[in-house]
């Protein structure tokens, strides 16, 4: 199968990559598995004038030696949050020995975001953070998971409070930056308005080989100067591929689909969960990327072949919105998903159970199906909502 | 893979029900006793001033995401089955709570996922086998079940809040006990509520999983004790000699010959003095502890209580 407009994203410019690159002065790691698996590639983080590595961290490290390793690899980066239970205080355990080396981006709680939310609840958000961090100043300071309709639509970042909080941190010295991470649907929508305001420095948003549509977003944040950071790199939410297709291969298809993204002009950087050193390195040893080799094809189409007929991509709701009747479309899919792939029969019929009749799939009957030529990705989804209804309804 | 009978089967409960929007749909929401998804009557209509004024939402493996974001994979980690969560608003105060019950699967993974959450300094709380309450947030873990309710910064009203709490446990059975892997570790020294299961990559090691450990603290000497299990001897030593091989250019690496079936010690560059030894199908592990005889006679202390017999079976969820 071929993924539509791959290749035409990836831009994998040896001249813009050359000018980009440094190596980090870094001793070698003290510890390890790795035979000096490290960071080989520097870029500019948007206008911040922060050099960083092109893999980041995210926050699945579980002890705090860990992360010091990742630190000592060259990695200069690290993505954590209010929600990740327990990552902000590990932070804070080998912060002050990296401090300013690494540019650490925090995230307000999601729920804490909404349209009423005053300037001192941020406020007191931001210091109890940064008590857990064990640090005076973040670098980046996040809206966590916009365009996510459960937590709200677009009022919500559009609170005047959000922005006199940032503000007041900057002048502060609490924050250096601003910005934002999403992998909802609205992603798009939510991540331009903050662009077309001027409210982000940076911008972290769901995006990997099988997503389209987030180039045109990516251009803007560069015509910018927003730095641009990518998660959710490896498609599913499971940090484990588990394709039986790829048998002993999990290693090389995961660094494909790290290498995919580092082969992007596009990205200042990716930030991925290293749980542990086995994984650390793995990653590692494909930084300074800036190619893909036809192995690496090969083993993106394998994931492809698994995963595209059921992926619907972060900030893609094109379907949703070109039905006539309302039918929850990307949802039921899921449903449909968590049906056949993931053994989760009772839960997703469960969920189907909850969509109203007014708004199931027997309204497709003799509609000209919009979704379907919505889909950017060819999904028959009428037949899928078809078959969707059979497996999940009680009748 | 679960049966497709019982799937049709969960489709008698009214989807209405579980999802009633308000109390006044108390008669729909009469979910099959002992079906999974029943954990959502633990969530009362009405409790006090507490009045529930959402749908029951619930989650599982497949899109916990949606809910917490990346958070969830830790959950994952620690066999999350399942989440019911909704909100109340005090009909005296407009204060709203966010409601989540994790089915954890068994009371290992509640346990340690409630351990991994709650910040020490937070207040003991007498709900559920232990539970703590910060400014506006109380957790508490009971049976295979954390529970977790949140106001926004500055709600206050614990007192309130610990009412709820205690509604919502009495709907969901007995609390049951600590885990027996608790008592593995001596008091002397240890820091109050530090003991923490781990289920995977512990020490950063992707082979230990189902540990626990605890941290101690002698006067300038930060530790932590760690157990991991193995399903045998053999695959303990192999494990051991990994994990030798992985601190290969840590100084002072020496071959130790106790306590246990004995190991090795090095220092290690940002953890400190590290002692490793094999006490049957587990590997007992010190870090940090500066005196290498403290370190020795605590292990030795741990090893003398763990239970004869290979470690625990796998959990599942463990990654």
């Amino acid at each position: 199968m071929t993924r539509v407009g791959r290749r035409g994203f990836v831009r994998a410019s040896a001249v813009a990559a050359a000018a980009a690159m440094a190596r980090p002065a870094l001793a070698a790691p003290s510890q390890g598995t790795s035979d000096g698996a490290r960071v080989r590639r520097l870029k500019p983080l948007g206008r911040t004038g922060w050099q960083v590595g092109d893999i980041s961290a995210g926050s699945g490290q579980r002890d705090p030696a860990v992360l010091n390793y990742i630190f000592e690899s060259g990695v200069n980066l690290i993505d954590t949050g209010f929600q990740y239970a327990g990552h902000e205080e590990l932070v804070g355990k080998v912060l002050p020995k990296w401090r300013d080396r690494v540019f650490v981006l925090d995230k307000w709680d999601p729920p804490l975001i909404t349209p009423t939310v005053t300037k001192s609840a941020l406020l007191e958000a931001l210091d109890v953070s940064l008590q857990r961090l064990n640090t005076t100043y973040v670098d980046c300071m996040m809206l966590h998971s916009i365009g996510h309709p459960r937590y709200g639509g677009l009022e919500r970042i559009q609170n005047p409070a959000i922005y006199e909080a940032w503000d007041e941190a900057k002048r502060l010295g609490k924050v250096r930056f601003t910005g934002a991470s999403s992998h909802g649907v609205r992603m798009i929508e939510d991540m331009n308005w903050g662009l077309d305001n001027n409210r982000f420095d940076v911008i972290l948003i769901g995006a990997n080989f099988l997503t389209r549509g987030v180039e045109p977003l990516l251009k803007k944040a560069r015509a910018k100067g927003v730095g641009t950071i990518a998660m959710k790199t490896m498609t599913t939410y499971k940090l484990d591929l588990n394709i039986p297709a790829l048998q002993n291969e999990q290693t090389n298809a995961r660094q494909a689909c790290l290498k995919w993204i580092l082969a992007s002009d596009l990205f200042d950087t990716l930030v991925v969960s290293m749980p542990n050193y086995d994984r650390a390195a793995e990653y590692l040893a494909v930084s300074g990327t800036t190619s893909l080799t036809a192995r690496d094809e090969r083993y993106l189409d394998t994931v492809a072949a698994e995963v595209s007929p059921r992926y619907c991509r972060p900030g893609c709701g094109s379907c949703h919105e070109a039905c006539p009747h309302g039918v929850p479309v990307a949802d039921i899919l899921r449903y449909k998903m968590y049906f056949e792939d993931y053994g989760e029969e009772k839960f997703a019929m469960q969920r189907y159970g909850l969509v109203p009749a007014s708004t199931r799939p027997a309204r497709c009957d003799g509609c000209p199906a919009p979704c379907e030529s919505a889909c950017p990705y060819g999904l028959r989804v009428r037949e899928r909502l078809a078959e969707a209804d059979r497996q999940l309804r009680f009748a | 893979m679960r049966s497709l009978a019982v799937g049709l089967l969960m489709c008698l409960v009214p989807a209405a029900g579980i999802a009633g929007g308000g109390p006044g749909e108390v008669a729909q929401r009469s979910v099959g006793i002992g079906m999974p998804y029943s954990v959502g009557r633990a969530l009362p209509d009405r409790s006090g001033e507490w009045i529930r004024a959402a749908q029951i939402q619930m989650f599982n493996p497949g899109d916990l995401w949606e809910h917490i974001n990346g958070a969830a994979e830790q959950f994952l980690t620690y066999g999350f089955q399942d989440l019911a969560t909704t909100r109340y608003t005090s009909d005296q105060t407009r204060t709203v709570v966010v409601a989540e019950i994790y089915r954890m699967g068994d009371a290992r993974g509640a346990f340690g996922i409630y351990r991994q959450e709650v910040s020490p300094k937070a207040k003991p709380i007498a709900l559920g086998v232990e539970g703590r309450a910060s400014s506006n947030t109380i957790r508490f873990w009971l049976g295979e079940f954390y529970i977790k309710l949140t106001t926004p910064p500055g709600g206050g009203r614990q007192r309130e809040l610990e009412a709820l709490g205690a509604a919502i446990a009495k709907g969901l059975g007995a609390p049951g006990t600590m885990p027996a892997e608790v008592a593995w570790f001596p008091a002397a020294g240890q820091l109050p509520d530090s003991v923490k299961f781990i289920p995977a990559d512990a020490l950063g090691q992707a082979a230990f999983t189902n540990a626990f450990e605890a941290k101690y603290e002698h006067p300038g000497e930060p530790a932590t004790a760690v157990v991991v299990p193995f399903d045998s001897d053999t695959s303990a030593a192999a494990a051991l000699a990994r994990y030798e091989s992985f601190l290969a250019k840590a100084p002072g690496r020496t071959k130790v010959a106790s306590p246990g079936d004995g190991g090795f010690s090095a220092t290690d560059s940002f953890q400190g003095f590290i002692l490793a030894v094999r006490a049957g199908s587990r590997l007992v592990i010190s870090v940090g502890a500066r005196d290498e005889a403290v370190a020795r006679a605590r292990l030795a202390d741990i090893i003398k209580r763990l239970p004869s017999g290979a470690g625990a079976p796998r959990k599942e969820g463990a990654s």
